[in-house]
């Protein structure tokens, strides 16, 4: 019976879900392979101590930046977090209320959706870099304005050249629209690679977390669109 | 860092070392493409020629001939990928304004009419069907005509 109503469910294209195993038994399976890739990588070279100097240079303007009108409203800066040669680099939109208190993007409940999203093709938070368009919070969460990212997106430039990652993630309408500079909708958007940026890295976009917590049916296409970024990422090991 | 992401889309005219990109688009655009040399004539016959840029990844382009009050657009081109996004439409959009400003009163093309979102985009902006050159293009059971519009343009006060 089981059998049948699966069998109709592929036909008519709804994916089964089964309840997930608890992440102590996937854990060891995904882990040996990153470790596996990371040995695999070559080390930092000489440059690692130049790297350095740019990332704290940068952080420090960054802490320093009052380029827009948002540097009034903020408790501190979100810089941006993760490895500083990550394969993934995940854009997302602006701190909200909980990355403004603790200086760290992505921390709220969409943030641990964005974890869980990361963990389903195998990367742990901690292997990426998550940075946003905007380093400061606007004001009740409002749209960021054209001159506040215009004037604030050089800094993720340079974390994205720092970085060298193989994928770029854009995570939401915003984050989307504005490294694309288009108006079309999200949903137009989404399931494509787009080449970006001098090195042609590919650059997918996503639904942004916040949004599939309050439109849970979406995640399938986000599920089809992380299984593209890992795709990608495999391609290009 | 003068090679770093820019976060943002700019139209530019485009210049020899663009070639290789815009000829990778060509190909990833097109059943027969145009060859990097045919790109090359474009620059050197003074063509107007513009790419579109995003983040600093050449992504679109358009090329367009001027002469005696008339416009011909040559090739307008949209990476498959990063169609539906609006990059045709504003660069079509920087060749008509070109065009009206250095004196041209009309402009033409050649279309496939099987290649109905160019058709849709053309109408959009005012172009009408002037007629249709028969077996115009190369096509995968023998040839397809080629549908000619044209637009008369603005003259900018």
């Amino acid at each position: 019976m089981t059998a049948l109503r699966d069998r109709y469910l592929k036909e008519i294209g709804i994916p089964v879900w089964r309840v997930r195993t608890a992440p102590t038994v996937s854990a060891p399976v995904s882990v040996p392979k990153e470790v596996a890739l990371e040995t695999a990588r070559p080390a930092p070279l000489e440059g690692a101590a130049q790297g350095v100097d740019a990332w704290s240079e940068l952080q420090a303007k960054v802490r320093a930046c009052t380029l827009c009108g948002l540097h009034r409203g903020r408790t501190q800066t979100v810089f941006g977090v993760g490895r500083r040669d990550a394969r993934l680099f995940v854009i997302g939109e602006a701190p909200g209320a909980d990355e403004d208190r603790q200086g760290e993007p992505f921390v709220g409940r969409a943030g641990q959706l964005l974890n869980a999203m990361l963990r389903s093709i195998g990367l742990p938070r901690a292997e990426v870099y998550i940075a946003n368009i905007l380093k400061c919070r606007p004001p009740n969460n409002r749209d960021p304005e054209q001159m506040e990212s215009a004037s604030c997106t050089p800094y993720l430039s340079q974390q994205i050249e720092l970085v060298q990652p193989r994928v770029l993630l854009a995570v939401g309408r915003i984050a989307a629209q504005w490294l694309l500079q288009t108006d079309a909708p999200i949903g137009r958007i989404r399931g494509r690679v787009v080449s970006y940026g001098p090195r042609n890295t590919p650059l997918v976009v996503t639904y942004h977390p916040a949004y599939l917590l309050r439109s849970p049916l979406e995640k399938a296409k986000a599920w089809a669109d992380l299984c593209m970024v890992k795709e990608l990422l495999s391609r290009s090991s | 860092m003068s090679a770093a992401v820019r976060p943002r889309t700019e139209i530019r005219l485009m210049q020899p070392a663009d070639l290789k990109s815009v000829a990778a688009v060509e190909r990833a655009a097109y059943q027969y493409p145009w060859s990097l040399g045919i790109f090359r004539d474009c620059l050197l016959a003074g063509y107007y020629c513009l790419v579109l840029d995003v983040g600093g990844s050449v992504t679109a382009y358009g090329i367009m001939s001027v002469a005696a009050g008339e416009a011909h657009l040559l090739n307008l081109c949209v990476h498959p990928n990063a169609q539906r996004l609006g990059y045709g439409r504003r660069l079509l959009g920087a060749l008509m304004l070109r065009a009206a400003e250095v004196g041209a009163d009309k402009i033409f093309l050649e279309v496939r009419p099987s290649n109905q979102v160019a058709l849709r985009l053309y109408a959009s902006v005012g172009f009408e069907q002037i007629g249709i050159r028969p077996a115009y293009y190369q096509a995968e059971n023998g040839r397809e005509d080629a549908v000619i519009l044209a637009a008369a343009l603005q003259t900018p006060r």
